[in-house]
């Protein structure tokens, strides 16, 4: 089995049509990118991340409140 | 051996081998139980998990062209930008991130993890150049120390 699996493997090798080349990335971009990635937004206070919690959950009040009808009604 | 998977788990030793080339910054979907997410998958309450989920190639190497070798190091997305932590790369619908998402998501760095290349289903799109730099330059500083962590505003 492991003699198949290994003719095959070289099969597949030989069969393998041209490949793309790997991208290649200089050490300039790099220290681009780590700069770009201190930069980055900040992340927020929790505050923030609560408020916005509490807007989604207000949000979707009139849906809950129709579902809710909806609900009672059916009974 | 697969082009594409239409094969389905478990596989036969040769369904394993994958002659797709793959490059990194790629997105393609995966189905979401293949993925680990350990903070989710271990609490009481157990994870909701979706019928596919967005992965980006995470590595650079020759491996993910080669159709002998089965596995591929993947990071999964997330749409929930509120939780992002030093170790996510935030991706956004603009065109200069690329065309790899359709809402607003972050790549979790720290869930870098191998998958087999035949259970990725098709590609959805690829990260921009500047953005796949990004995502190899915070691996880098994981993977040596430098981290450094966000700051609050």
């Amino acid at each position: 089995m492991l003699g198949l699996i290994k003719r095959k493997k070289h099969q597949l090798l030989e069969d393998e049509p041209d490949r793309k080349p790997m991208p290649k990335f200089t050490r300039q971009e790099l220290q681009a990118a780590r700069e770009r990635n201190r930069q980055r937004k900040k992340r927020g206070t929790d505050s923030e991340y609560m408020a916005n919690l509490f807007e989604e959950h207000r949000s979707l009040g009139i849906l809950r409140r129709r579902a809710s009808e909806c609900r009672s009604t059916l009974k | 051996m697969s082009q594409h998977p239409e094969v389905t788990p478990p596989y036969k030793p040769m369904q394993l081998y994958d002659i797709r080339a793959f490059e990194v910054g790629q997105v393609y979907y995966i189905d979401d139980e293949l993925i680990s997410i350990p903070e989710a998958d271990r609490t009481i309450h157990p994870r909701k998990t979706h019928h596919g989920r967005r992965v980006v190639i995470a590595h650079n190497n020759y491996l993910n062209t080669d159709p002998t070798w089965p596995l591929i190091h993947v990071a999964p997305l997330s749409h929930r930008v509120d939780l992002m932590r030093e170790t996510d790369i935030e991706v956004t619908t603009d065109r200069k991130d690329g065309n790899a998402v359709t809402v607003n998501s972050i790549i979790m760095l720290s869930l870098v993890q191998p998958v087999l290349k035949v259970d990725l289903r098709e590609c959805v799109g690829k990260l921009s150049r500047d953005k796949i730099v990004e995502m190899l330059s915070l691996q880098e500083e994981m993977l040596v120390g430098t981290l450094e962590p966000l700051e609050e505003e």
